[in-house]
């Protein structure tokens, strides 16, 4: 028993001195400041400008019982030539420790991403603090003009407007939730190329406050941005890579010209099938349709059988021509496959060198498509028609 | 003492217990190094193969009653091949600690605590595993019986939540880096089932030997079914990893789990639970060298004993000098000393022992 | 100038008015105790010198509540000289006066019958032939003039002092060298009434008392079973306090009760200032706080653990009963569990489980994640807990170490105040240092909540010893958790977890039935629905397992 105790206060006098050793680099919460974004640019001489935004707390009021969360940021910035030199640059004004932990975003601009952003994303991935499932997205204002004038519209704080951007994305399908950790490993991908969110000045709203928006994708091939989806093209690579959530999609209607059916879209699978023709890649896409009617008009009655194969036939076509304009311009314009078409190919392969040795994303600017939609119209919503 | 035999479950956790160490490690990692995307179909093959395996070492086992492998090579060469036997033993289990906890000191120091101090890292830990040993000798196994179930099922927790990113498409190419790394060149990844070694020596320990089969047959389940699902996870979310990069394997996987907005980061959860499991090899690996070493060289003083086995052990930890040793320690130089040692060496010594005890049994059945 | 000269002596001379007193060496104090040679003393035969005798035994000259009273019997019309000694406020007055004095002292038929007694008679050849007891005053005395229930002959002066200080009456006649112990215990006691310190709803209410013979009789009345035993130990050698050994003759381990009575019977103490250090003194790690074994005021608890092969151990002088062996999983469970239905007696385990763990660990978690591994936080109580400790001077553990501390002194408090004051100090403690602790900003919001929800659930720990554990381990883990954050924690339970498997307790493992591992069918943390109770807890080796049948619910079909 006495060895015990002498052993246990060794022990003891062991994390004493660990702590002692420890004692001038732990920082506890309140050492530190908590960055929510963080922002890359081209800087001045080719350099890297750095832009982070800082969450700021409000110190307790009397009571302590006001809103003490994030209700105001900090944007700094600072001309770097890494990241982790950035930071430390930053570290030594800003007064506390910087955090990363809870960065929700990684903003680039789009003329830093036309040079490649490999190297960035390898950093910031093998950072500990950095959270793999924070979002990248590519900026086509300044990156210090996107952070500066990314404020919620409906909510107080800046950390929660990041997190409930995915809820836009979920509902309308104009962009997708690409993280860190997806961006990574499409980079490393031999099935696909990677892409990323794209976020600008907001286009749609014709209020002018200047605050901005997420909309589309920026796609990317052998590291280098080289092209950009508009808000619908998103919409079809998110059909067809059957990762779609939900959306609305109007097409003009069949009966009239002047009117418009909207369709709430709610499943969409798409069946791949490839062949590879004299090293050409020949994909099939069987994509599986299922919508709801939204809008609905004084005098329409939708819900007959001639009026719903007529309404499924068009939005099959409007789907199909499409679709199809979309594929080919990933493939001729971009070279790049989005898609993931090549995890539908590898099954041709039998081992990795025969795999490799094809090179799949090299080949793919030479695919041929071939489309085919069928929309299943179930219903509309309460009025189904007179 | 009947309280310190073991009965079968206590037995199997105290092999899966050393499975689960190296796979939270490097296991899953060097397999998909190897063999690429034909990894799964590799770990069937190497289980089917250590399962026959197995089932061999069992009936080498049989004539020799509850003999444990140090007995059996002293009936086969005298004391000097138990004493060659015991060292050998030793040394592996010396190494292997060593090597284990400088490696996840390591990684505790790039989660936990990035300036911390190596030396007292790695002493808390060997200083806690020598308190625990001087606690009653049933009560280590007791405690592994009770902390293996909970590490079990984190490791459920982290392969569940891999699988809403995961993509089937990623298993193929179905051979991945072709047949010869598969099966051929493959084959070598049976010294992932390096746990095997407690099998030789528990048989003396164990309430009934007939469960042996029964013990070594569940664990090469339990381990194998473990290894697999690692490997499937880390194959489907990190397609990077087929081009080999050495991390703390499952603690990637772990940085991807989601519980909504609420946890960010419980990868460090994981961690703290995986500090256990650790600590219990650690203590289980003194533990036994206490044991052999007392066997066989009649030790009276077994707290100088244990003094010494820790000593030894924080001594050859930091003998390394940075990551890149460690790597080549864990996966290379320990890859073939398990070889030897368990499927090589141990084997021989049975098998010579067998042939031996068949020999005297025939002559005594013919002078009857 | 007088005055000042009068106040500068004042100051300047010592006071000689002061009382002093120093205790004396060893040598100096006069030794009052038996010396060994009137140890092991049998009584006389001449009634002088057994007066003379117990007059210095038990100090009579200054003892004012020891009483002699000297008279003289008849026995068969023969007068002998006799005396009673007692101690007044512990004996039945009224029983030592109609069933002793009278009897002996005045002239009636019993004690004036000179005849002899026959025992047998025969007629042979005309002649009668008679067998006659030999005259004996013992016998004769008890036989026929002491109409008392309890009466036992004794011939030790160490026996005689026993039974005179727990309340009997000894009687010496003269010419014989025994004595008669009479049991005419009477004082008063404190009635049965509800368990104070450990409430059920749903449950018996009565709790044992300081008497030791109303808790027996508690225990037998309400356990109905011809073979529950009680047998009586003598433990401490200078007040010889009566310890009854309770247990069920063919269900306890036969092994498991020699080794209590082992124990009792092997203490070389003086006193014993009470069950608790009974406790300490029987239990098998000397060293570890953690309780071996429980102690319980209630009568239902401990029947139950009785009925299960247990043994339970009562001392006079104390409301509380000792139940060994037990394990860990017994300090969470009341006996309210086997009461209710079993849905609502696990969902209640589960949270008595949770407690435990907050009860242990909250703090120390808390002070590691703030400190170490502040990633662990969700994002925005993060911002809040940053927000509300940016006014605070403190570090994290010196904010924890003051309010634990404060609400330990609160609680310590809480139980000396005098009643009229109790509710007052509730309310001082709670509102006003912790509400004014936060609005003076010396510690944070979080961490009163962090504290009160700690306090809170060690009290839903149903044991008071056990939460006793639990309070100061807690702060053992809010220095592992300052020092190393989760690795001390994770250390520190480590070790806690081995320690508990290296536990027994009376021979049987701490962590029973989970380590080893028995069979859960038997046993388990949670309770089985009341039909499904049909064998007793394996790992107590009872000599009897089955405790229902199959099918219990006979009259279902």
């Amino acid at each position: 028993m006495k060895s015990k105790k002498i052993l246990i206060i060794m022990l003891l006098i062991i994390l004493i001195l660990f702590y002692i050793s420890n004692i001038r680099s732990i920082y506890t919460i309140d050492d530190m400041a908590y960055v929510i974004a963080l922002g890359l640019d081209n800087g001045d001489n080719n350099n890297l400008e750095l832009t982070l935004q800082i969450a700021l707390h409000s110190s307790s009021d009397s009571k302590g019982s006001s809103s003490s969360q994030s209700s105001s940021t900090l944007t700094s910035t600072v001309d770097c030539n890494s990241i982790s030199e950035g930071i430390n640059y930053i570290n030594s004004y800003i007064g506390k420790k910087l955090n990363l932990s809870y960065c929700k975003v990684i903003v680039i601009s789009e003329k830093l991403a036309e040079k490649g952003i490999n190297d960035y994303i390898s950093t910031l991935i093998n950072d500990i603090e950095v959270r793999p499932y924070c979002d990248v997205l590519i900026s086509k204002c300044d990156t210090k003009y996107f952070l500066q004038n990314s404020e919620p519209y409906l909510e107080k704080l800046s950390a929660k407007y990041y997190e409930n951007e995915e809820i836009s994305e979920k509902i309308t399908g104009f962009t997708q939730e690409i993280s860190l950790l997806d961006f990574y490993n499409d980079y490393y991908d031999t099935f696909k190329d990677p892409v990323a969110i794209l976020g600008d000045q907001n286009s749609l709203s014709k209020d002018n406050d200047g605050k901005t928006e997420k909309l589309g994708l920026a796609v990317f091939h052998n590291g280098n941005l080289v092209g950009e989806l508009d808000y619908n093209e998103t919409l079809w690579h998110l059909m067809v890579s059957n990762k779609f959530k939900n959306t609305v999609l109007t097409i003009p209607s069949p009966f009239s010209d002047s009117e418009y059916i909207s369709l709430q879209i709610s499943s969409v699978k798409t069946k791949k099938k490839i062949n590879i023709i004299n090293n050409t890649p020949l994909i099939n896409c069987d994509v599986s349709v299922s919508a709801r009617i939204l809008s609905a008009t004084m005098n329409s009655n939708y819900m007959t059988k001639e009026n719903i194969s007529e309404i499924e036939d068009f939005a099959n076509s409007y789907l199909k021509s499409n679709i199809t304009d979309y594929l080919y311009k990933t493939s001729l314009v971009f070279g790049a496959d989005i898609d993931s078409f090549g995890s539908e190919a590898v099954k041709k392969f039998a081992t990795q060198e025969d795999w490799d040795n094809y090179n799949w994303l090299g080949n793919y600017s030479s695919s041929f498509f071939n489309v085919d939609v069928n929309t299943k119209l179930r219903s509309s919503y309460l009025i189904l028609g007179i | 003492m009947n309280e310190e035999k073991l009965n079968y479950l206590e037995a199997i956790f105290l092999i899966v217990i050393v499975m689960i160490t190296h796979i939270i490690l490097e296991f899953p990692n060097v397999i998909i190094k190897d063999c690429g995307t034909s990894s799964f179909i590799n770990i069937i093959f190497i289980t089917i193969l250590v399962s026959l395996f197995f089932i061999f070492i069992c009936k080498l086992f049989s004539p020799f009653g509850g003999n444990n492998i140090l007995a059996i090579s002293e009936y086969v060469g005298g004391k000097k091949l138990k004493k060659c036997t015991s060292i050998i033993y030793c040394s592996y289990l010396l190494f292997i600690s060593s090597v284990v906890i400088r490696n996840f000191c390591e990684n505790l120091k790039i989660v936990y605590f990035p300036n911390a101090n190596l030396l007292m890292l790695i002493g808390a830990f060997i200083l806690t595993a020598v308190i625990v040993n001087k606690f009653s000798s049933g009560s280590i196994v007791k405690a592994n019986t009770l902390l293996v179930p909970l590490i079990l099922l984190t490791m459920i927790v982290v392969f569940v939540f891999s699988i809403k990113q995961a993509s089937i498409s990623r298993f193929l190419p179905i051979l991945g880096n072709g047949l010869n790394k598969t099966f051929l060149k493959g084959i070598l990844n049976i010294y992932s089932f390096g746990g095997l070694i407690y099998m030789y020596l528990i048989i003396s320990d164990l309430k009934n030997i007939q469960d042996l089969k029964k013990v070594g047959l569940t664990s090469i389940i339990f381990s194998a079914s473990y290894l697999l699902l690692s490997v499937s996870s880390l194959l489907t979310l990190f397609p990077f990893l087929v081009k080999g990069s050495n991390v703390l394997s499952v603690y990637l996987s772990t940085r991807t789990i989601r519980l909504g907005k609420f946890l960010p980061r419980i990868d460090t959860i994981f961690m703290f639970i995986w500090i256990f499991n650790f600590l219990l090899y650690l203590s289980i690996i003194i533990y036994y060298v206490k044991k052999i070493a007392t066997e066989t060289f009649s030790v009276k003083n077994k707290s100088s004993l244990l003094y010494f086995t820790a000593f030894i052990i924080f001594v050859a930890s930091l003998l390394v000098q940075n990551s890149l040793q460690t790597y080549f320690l864990e996966n290379t130089v320990y890859k073939y000393f398990a070889l030897l040692v368990v499927f090589i060496y141990s084997p021989a010594i049975l098998i010579i022992g067998y042939v031996k005890k068949n020999k005297e049994l025939k002559k005594a059945k013919v002078e009857i | 100038m007088n005055l000042f000269k009068k106040f500068a002596s004042n100051v300047s001379s010592d006071n000689t008015n002061q009382y002093l007193f120093e205790l004396g060496t060893l040598n100096n104090i006069s030794d009052n105790s038996p010396s060994d040679k009137l140890k092991n003393q049998q009584v006389y035969s001449n009634i002088d010198v057994n007066l003379e005798y117990v007059n210095s035994r038990f100090n009579t000259l200054i003892n004012s509540d020891v009483i002699i009273r000297e008279f003289t019997i008849n026995v068969k019309a023969k007068e002998f000289k006799a005396f009673i000694i007692y101690i007044d406020g512990m004996v039945d007055k009224n029983s030592i006066n109609d069933f002793i004095l009278k009897p002996l002292m005045l002239k009636n038929r019993a004690n004036q019958y000179t005849g002899d007694e026959v025992i047998s008679q025969a007629v042979a050849n005309n002649i009668m032939v008679r067998k006659i007891k030999k005259f004996n005053v013992i016998d004769y005395v008890s036989d026929n003039l002491l109409p008392q229930n309890d009466v036992k002959k004794v011939n030790s002066f160490d026996k005689i002092a026993q039974d005179v200080s727990s309340g009997n009456c000894i009687l010496f006649i003269d010419t014989v060298d025994f004595c008669f112990d009479i049991d005419v215990k009477k004082f008063d006691t404190r009635s049965i009434a509800e368990p104070k310190n450990e409430p059920v709803i749903m449950g018996s209410q009565e709790a044992f008392v300081e008497n030791l013979r109303t808790n027996t009789s508690m225990i037998r009345r309400n356990l109905c079973n011809e073979n529950l035993v009680i047998e009586s130990l003598t433990v401490g050698k200078s007040d010889k306090c009566q310890c009854a050994v309770c247990y069920i003759k063919n269900v306890a381990n036969s092994d498991l009760v020699a080794e209590v009575k082992y124990r009792l019977n092997n203490l070389d103490v003086e006193y014993l200032n009470g069950i608790g250090e009974l406790k300490e003194l029987i239990k098998d790690d000397m060293y570890s706080s953690i309780p071996e074994i429980m102690p319980t005021e209630r009568l239902d608890t401990s029947i139950n653990y009785i009925l299960q092969g247990r043994v339970c151990v009562l001392y006079n002088g104390s409301p509380y009963a000792l139940i060994m062996p037990v394990t860990l999983l017994d300090f969470l469970s009341t006996p309210e569990d086997y009461n209710l239905n079993h849905v609502f007696s696990n969902l209640l385990k589960v949270i008595r489980g949770i407690s435990y763990f907050i009860t242990l660990l909250l703090p120390g978690l808390y002070i590691a994640i703030t400190t170490y591994h502040g990633e662990l936080i969700p994002t925005e109580l993060l911002f809040s807990i940053v927000s509300s400790r940016s006014t605070v001077p403190f570090m994290v553990i010196v904010e924890i170490l003051l309010m634990e501390i404060s609400f330990e002194i609160i609680r310590e408090a809480g139980l000396r105040v005098p009643s009229p004051l109790g509710s007052t100090v509730g309310i001082v403690g709670a509102l006003v240092l912790g509400q004014a602790a936060v609005e003076a900003d010396i510690v944070s919001p979080i961490l009163i909540i962090i504290i009160a929800i700690t306090g809170i659930t060690s009290f839903s720990i149903p044991d008071y010893t056990f939460s006793f554990h639990l309070r100061a381990s807690r702060f053992i883990y809010i220095l592992l958790g300052f020092f190393a954050g989760f690795l001390g924690i994770g250390i520190g339970l480590f070790i806690y977890l081995v320690n508990l498997c290296s536990l027994k307790s009376f021979g049987i493992s701490y962590l029973s039935p989970y380590a080893p591992l028995s069979k859960v069918n038997n046993a388990s943390y949670f309770v089985k629905p009341a039909w499904k109770r049909e064998n007793r807890d394996e790992f107590l080796k009872p000599k009897e397992i089955k405790e229902q049948n199959h099918i219990s619910m006979k009259w279902r079909k």
